[in-house]
């Protein structure tokens, strides 16, 4: 026999799941409607998050900041073209240095992007370009961290856990914050996408490419009879064991049944064997080149995801063979190999929600952790730069086809519309219809917040 | 006329001529009001940075950063720094740089003594003050333990213990009643759990419910808490208050070294029942306690201190600074959150918003915890090679006096050139005039102080006599060996063992180019700018320099030009194959012109006595070598150094400092005044005032609150790492202070103050749910709490049923089984056994990046920060493990397999697999549908599923 229970409401489903017994600060959670819905702070603009997650650190001056400065100052001494230079991770500076990629203008906006992404140009108008981002951190992991939990070391949670803590998933067969793993893991490991002191029902949920993406999904007996005759058997003591009728104990019950469930709904999400063959093309999904072929796969379970009302989803970079956006050598080839692996999939993303209606209300968020110097690192590499890079959003209540903000004319600092992570992190929230102030935890003795004591909505990126 | 208006700034009298106020009123009032005044203006909705730039007196005063501007002055103005965007970290308007004319208008307004029309505003004497004192009067927890008496009662036959007295009457005061007792297998397998963390055995359970005796829940508490798996248990519980990992996280995972040393340390010290105030002392200053606690030859207190520093650490850090504050913003939480239950760390950018904590307090603490560095350190054997060293060192001298009449000194000439030089540097340290603390080896090696010029040394067979006073590595412990398992440093630190080898100089501020060493022999020397050990990236490789040997003294440069103006200390370690020494560390900005003139020089000594000198020491030394301690174990400890006071950071930014505080603990515990202390750090002093419960308030009260938590289900404070204004009140304020004054009555003992509240009327009771409306959340106890079982305690009773579990205690942790899906940058090469060997959860790897799937699942803390309470979460994701997990499933198939192989009847076998699961036997339903499972004749795979069943009733993971 199976147990039939009705379904958790996610205020009550909080309360047991969280401290138990009811210790968690419910105080501190979004009111919640009758029908299970979160009762958001303003109206939403986008349900769901698509983060594609440009690790390693996407050099701005060679995708959607031009400088053409670079051109006419290339080879020359950068302290001397430039003036004083921040430290830098690897402390070998080389010389001034152009971009090895053209720049033309796209769409009705006129955007400039290079030549690295031919297809995400032909969504010029879609985008909504932010030149002026700044982080707070020259290290990898640090930026990681930093720009996925607002905090630069170890231990809060991601941004997905907040979104998820603040509106749950619509779909409670699945998870509410996902992973789709492209194959590389960023610095500062899952970590990254952990829930830190927000329950562990927040965590990011990694998925690997292929018919197995979550670990312990597959069941080992040798028929699906055998498996449920066992789980009959526990529910069954359980329904006969007095302490059972405990609140938690009956939530663990329901839990057991979603997990069951998640058994056949998982695998059924992965499985794209019956997308057209245009919704392929148009995701790369059979690309001769290995990398855009799995990040194509990666992109078409987003919206896939999307479509399952999964909250926020986070794509990580294929493996290229080289590094991932990391080039501290050789820019030319690494980037064009990254460039290669994401354009024509994140370009078909773009599209497919579009023609789908979902671009509406799904905001698409391409960010790396930083940037990348102006000059050289070495001859032909450039290191890490958090003092003004570029990321844009699409979609989901947020502008296309503008340009916000500015680097000065060498693309190094910021010097117009400054956005910090904590401004993109109020942004992303606002969209979702959460106030960032109002979006807390009670942790360690304060009201924990994604964005701590920081954060402005960017108004000018808004629709 | 400008000139004076400067000078007379502050006393502002003369009327303004009429083309500065037009000046102003055209282009600075305009600027400031359009760019400046929504955020820093009395108009502010929030006033941003405490600062105020509508009005000159504002603007000298400056907000939380320092004055705004400096009249006269426009370079060292922030002001201009800000609006000039100059410093990446303040940029002014946020918005968008200004238009350079319109900066070059600020620049020349404040130059020309930024004139003001209008008069003065009044200096602004609202600034918010910090009621230190009212602050910690207004709050509970501040207040000193006060003894209480047991309250009476209505229901005088029901308590067992005073302390029971005190839930009894709250629950008579709300007309509520206790739950009745629970049943003796309910009770046995609460207790057992609770302090063993493992489940009853059948046997254990019989015997139990057999004994009528009085004395019967009390011989199975002593049962318990003499088995080593108590230690296991409650130092699990501890590591999650000390971010207890064996990795240190960031970019590429690498080794704590020896960490896991700590964690034994920790089982030991629970197992062995080390009074908490002394376990505290250990940790807080166990490398410099007087009389350390030995075990053997084993100091055991030092091994404590190396809880400060599991924290996560970065390699290669652009700011290297920024980084150190972020290190001990952890230690300093970690420490606040463990032993006081108060969040210091969140005074480090503000006064604490709600408690009784200032700015002032964090930098303090943090100035004194800097006196100390990080050492891997040989923790046994310690004293008895002191001895051996003091032998040795007597024995040289002696035959010294013997030869000394023989061997002459020559006439030693001054260098010129060289004392030009040396009176140019800045002495780190001589040893040659050492000062009182500067003597700060690692262990016995380097000898009891300077070995002084004239000292014997054997060099290729032959006796000669030093011509310097230096610190002198002898080679008599050159073959000094660590213990099995043990680890070296990672990085280039890690490139010889240090351990043992190693001495380490006073703390300094860079001030100058570089630092040169007079070395001899071969070695390493390692530059602790602001105690960055993770020498492992292009940006600081410079702080390792290897030694190479050769012949005579030489200078070694240590480039430092990097760190001017950062604190660091520097620690040499000699290559045990030479005769290593450094004789003098100075600061210089050029290269030394020569090697200083020899304190002495001597003729040779003659053969003849030197082979007599020779004959002598090695038979001395090989009577010594039998002696002394070869092999230790190595910790990460404390290295104590030298007294620290830190300047604030304001605004918890290191690169804009504020006044210098002396080191010293918390204010509203200790005073204001600095520290006194003789030497060191200082950190000894400081940890007798923290563990002193007549005058620490929290120190009994945050551990017996810890107590009450493991057993009881919740705190009585339920927030167990915060006593401040913003935890939780206590449910029971006066058993608190009941509980905290009998455990210090009872010399701070924790298994006899755990047996009692085992054995209190309380514990005792069933955890039937009355709904009641008047304790909804049943805050008074009115029954007992359900728990459920922590992911350590669930896979550990697997292993426990089904026969494998390993009860081995301690040793170097079993490498994690890494599934496909555990990946990342630092993923370890080694894949453990899905079983983890059948060890305990405790003894399984902690690596930051790769923890236990099984074991986050079910609540392990990611080790960061305190957790005094772990969530208890219910997600799919742990049916999962359950339902399909390899580990559970070979742990029901040997299960299974185990009971197939029993004789007997099925039904006896259920009933046992029931006891060993659930400590009861099976009621007729259950017994039935388990034999209707079973079937006919059940086989080895049937009984496997059964097993797996059991695994999945909720019960197995739920202790009622």
């Amino acid at each position: 026999m199976s147990h039939f229970h009705r379904p958790l409401s996610r205020r009550e489903w909080l309360a047991r799941t969280a401290s138990g017994f009811g210790a968690v600060a419910l105080s501190s959670l979004l009111s919640e409607r009758a029908d299970g819905k979160p009762v958001l702070h303003h109206a939403a603009r986008a349900k769901s998050v698509i983060f594609l997650y440009m690790d390693g650190g996407v050099s701005q001056v060679d995708s959607f900041d031009p400088k053409p400065l670079l051109d006419k100052h290339h080879g020359e001494e950068p302290q001397k073209a430039i003036g004083k230079l921040e430290p830098t991770q690897f402390a070998n500076v080389g010389k001034v240095m152009k971009s090895p990629w053209k720049f033309n203008q796209f769409g009705q906006s006129g955007l400039p992007v290079s030549e690295l992404f031919p297809e995400i140009a032909t969504c010029a108008d879609d985008l909504c370009m932010v030149r002026s981002m700044i982080s707070k951190f020259s290290e990898h992991t640090s930026a990681n961290y930093f720009l996925h939990t607002g905090n630069g070391q170890q231990g809060r949670p991601s941004w997905g856990a907040w979104c998820g803590y603040g509106l749950g998933s619509e779909n409670k067969n699945l998870p509410g914050f996902i992973v789709l793993n492209g194959g590389l893991i960023p610095p500062g490991g899952l970590d990254n996408f952990n829930s830190g002191f927000l329950p562990a029902a927040f965590q990011g949920s990694v998925f690997k490419p292929g018919a197995t993406p979550v670990a312990n999904l597959v069941r080992s007996e040798a028929s699906e009879a055998e498996q449920r005759s066992k789980l009959d058997l526990a529910s069954q003591l359980d329904s006969l064991n007095v302490s059972a009728a405990d609140r938690e104990i009956e939530a663990a019950i329901a839990n057991a049944e979603t997990a069951y469930r998640m058994q056949t709904a998982i695998p059924d999400l992965m499985d794209i064997s019956k997308e057209t063959k245009e919704t392929r093309t148009l995701y790369a999904v059979d690309d001769a080149n290995k990398p855009t072929a799995i990040f194509g796969t990666q992109c078409l379970i987003a919206r896939r995801l999307v479509e399952r009302g999964a909250r926020f989803l986070e794509l990580t970079c294929p493996s290229t063979g080289g590094d991932r956006w990391d080039q501290h050598s050789d820019l030319k080839k690494g980037h064009a190999n990254n460039a290669r692996a994401v354009d024509k999939p994140i370009a078909g993303l773009l599209k497919d929600l579009k023609r789908r209606g979902m671009l509406k209300d799904t905001l698409v968020v391409w960010a790396g952790e930083f940037g990348r110097t102006p000059f050289a690192q070495g001859g032909d590499g450039r290191d890490h730069n958090p003092f003004g890079f570029s990321i844009w959003l699409a979609g989901g209540g947020s502008k296309g086809g503008v340009v916000h903000g500015a680097t000065d004319e060498w693309g190094y600092k910021v010097v117009q519309g400054r956005v910090e992570i904590h401004d993109l992190h109020a942004t992303v929230l606002h969209l979702l219809g959460i106030d960032h102030k109002r979006l807390t935890f009670r942790f360690g003795g304060r009201d924990m917040r994604l964005t701590d004591v920081h954060g402005n909505v960017v108004k000018p990126l808004l629709e | 006329m400008r000139g004076w208006a400067v000078i007379l700034a502050g006393m502002w009298i003369a009327p303004l001529p009429a083309e500065d106020t037009e000046f102003f009123e055209k282009k600075i009032r305009p600027i400031l009001i359009a760019n400046c005044y929504e955020c820093h203006s009395k108009e502010a909705k929030k006033l941003k940075a405490g600062l105020r730039v509508d009005g000159r007196m504002h603007l000298l005063n400056g907000g939380d950063n320092g004055p705004a501007i400096i009249a006269g002055d426009a370079v060292k103005s922030r002001l201009i720094q800000a609006v000039k965007y100059s410093d990446v970290e303040l940029q002014m308007p946020p918005k968008g740089k200004l238009p350079a004319n319109v900066i070059a208008d600020l620049e020349t307004w404040v130059n020309n003594g930024a004139v003001w029309p209008g008069g003065e505003d009044k200096a602004d004497a609202e600034r918010r003050s910090f009621e230190l004192l009212q602050r910690k009067a207004e709050h509970w927890a501040w207040q000193p333990v006060k003894a209480q008496s047991p309250p009476s009662l209505q229901n005088e036959s029901w308590p067992r213990d005073p302390l029971d007295r005190f839930i009894l009457a709250k629950l008579e005061a709300k007309n509520l009643s206790p739950a009745k007792e629970a049943e003796k297998g309910v009770w046995l397998r609460r207790v057992t759990f609770a302090l063993t963390g493992l489940p009853p055995s059948p046997e254990e359970l019989t015997a139990f419910e057999k004994d009528e005796s009085p004395a019967a829940f009390a011989t199975v508490v002593d049962r318990l808490l003499a088995s080593p798996a108590y230690g296991e248990r409650w130092a699990r519980h501890w590591l999650d208050l000390v971010r207890y990992a064996e990795s240190r996280g960031h970019e590429h995972d690498p080794d704590i070294p020896n960490a896991w040393q700590y964690r034994d340390y920790v089982v030991r010290a629970f197992n062995a029942d080390v009074q908490y105030n002394q376990f505290a002392m250990e940790h807080l200053a166990g490398d410099v306690l007087p009389k350390p606690r030995l075990s053997g030859i084993a100091n055991e207190s030092m091994i404590g201190s190396g809880f400060w520093l599991l924290g996560e650490e970065a390699h290669s850090p652009v700011d290297i600074r920024q980084d150190q504050a972020d290190r001990f913003d952890n230690r300093i939480d970690v420490f606040g959150k463990t032993f006081l239950g108060l969040t210091i760390a969140c005074a480090r950018c503000h006064d604490h918003k709600f408690d009784a904590i200032s700015t002032k307090d964090y930098y303090a603490l943090f100035g004194l915890l800097q006196g100390s560095g990080y050492h891997q350190m040989r923790c046994d054997g310690q004293r008895e090679n002191r001895r051996i060293a003091e032998e040795l060192a007597k024995f040289r001298e002696g035959i010294l006096g013997e030869v000394m009449s023989e061997v002459k000194a020559k006439a030693v000439k001054s260098h010129p050139v060289y004392d030009a030089w040396r009176s140019q540097t800045k002495t780190v340290i001589d040893y040659s005039r050492p000062q009182p603390g500067d003597w700060q080896p690692d262990d016995a090696s380097f000898g009891l102080g300077p070995r002084n010029a004239g000292s014997i040394r054997i060099v290729d067979g032959h006796a000669v006599l030093d011509e310097r006073t230096a610190a002198s590595f002898d080679r008599f412990w050159a073959n000094l060996a660590t213990s099995e398992h043990t680890s070296n440093d990672t990085g280039s630190l890690g490139q010889r063992p240090r351990a043992g080898f190693t001495i380490r100089t006073p703390s300094f501020t860079q001030e100058k180019n570089g630092v040169f060493a007079l070395v001899r022999g071969g070695g390493l020397a390692y530059a602790a700018v602001c105690g960055h050990t993770m020498i492992n990236g292009p940006l600081h490789g410079g702080l390792s320099v290897k030694i190479a040997d050769g012949p005579g003294w030489r200078w070694l440069p240590i480039p430092l030009t990097l760190y001017q103006g950062l604190r660091l200390h520097l620690e040499f370690t000699a290559d045990p194959k030479t005769d290593f020494a450094v004789a003098l560390v100075v600061q210089a900005d050029h290269s030394p012109p020569a090697i200083p003139p020899p304190e002495k020089q001597f003729e040779a000594i003659p053969a003849d006595i030197s082979a007599e000198i020779v004959k002598k020491l090695e038979m001395k030394e090989k009577e010594l070598a039998a002696r002394a301690v070869w092999t230790s174990r190595v910790a990460p400890t404390l290295w104590d150094g030298s007294p620290i006071s830190e300047r604030v950071f304001i605004r918890g930014n290191p690169r804009t400092l504020g006044e210098i505080v002396p080191h010293r603990g918390l204010e509203a515990l200790d005073g204001p005044q600095p520290l006194q202390h003789a030497s060191g750090s200082g950190r000894y002093e400081w940890a007798c005032r923290v563990t002193d419960a007549k005058t620490n308030p929290f120190f009994a009260r945050v551990i017996v609150n810890r107590f009450w938590h493991h057993l009881f289900g919740r705190g009585i404070v339920a927030s167990t790492d915060n006593f401040g204004v913003l935890g939780e009140s206590p449910t029971h304020a006066e058993l608190l202070d009941y509980l905290a004054t009998e455990f210090v009555a009872g010399g701070y003992k924790i298994k006899p103050f755990l047996k009692r509240l085992v054995l209190t009327q309380a514990y005792r009771m069933s955890s039937e749910a009355t709904d009641n409306p008047l304790d909804p959340n049943n805050q008074l106890l009115h029954h007992f709490r359900i728990q459920r079982l922590e992911g350590e305690a669930i896979r550990d009773s697997m292993l426990a049923v089904s026969g494998r579990l390993d009860r081995t205690v301690g040793g170097p942790p079993v490498p994690m089984h890494m599934t496909a899906f555990m990946e990342g940058r630092g993923r370890p090469a080694e894949s453990g056994p899905v079983d983890g060997r059948g060890r305990r959860s405790i003894y399984l790897a902690v690596r930051r990046n790769f923890l236990s799937p099984f074991l986050l699942a079910f609540d392990m803390p990611i080790p960061f920060s305190t957790i005094g309470t772990r969530q208890v979460s219910n997600v799919p994701a742990q049916a999962l493990i359950l339902m399909n997990d390899p580990f559970v499933h070979e742990q029901a198939k040997l299960w299974g397999k185990s009971m197939a192989a029993k004789p007997g009847k099925v039904e006896s076998r259920i009933a046992e697999m029931y006891q060993q699961a659930f400590a009861r036997k099976p009621n007729d339903d259950e017994a039935k549908a388990c034999r209707e499972f079973l079937g006919e004749n059940p086989d080895t795979a049937a009984w496997g599923r059964f097993a797996h069943s059991l695994f999945n009733v909720k019960e197995f993971r739920y202790v009622p």
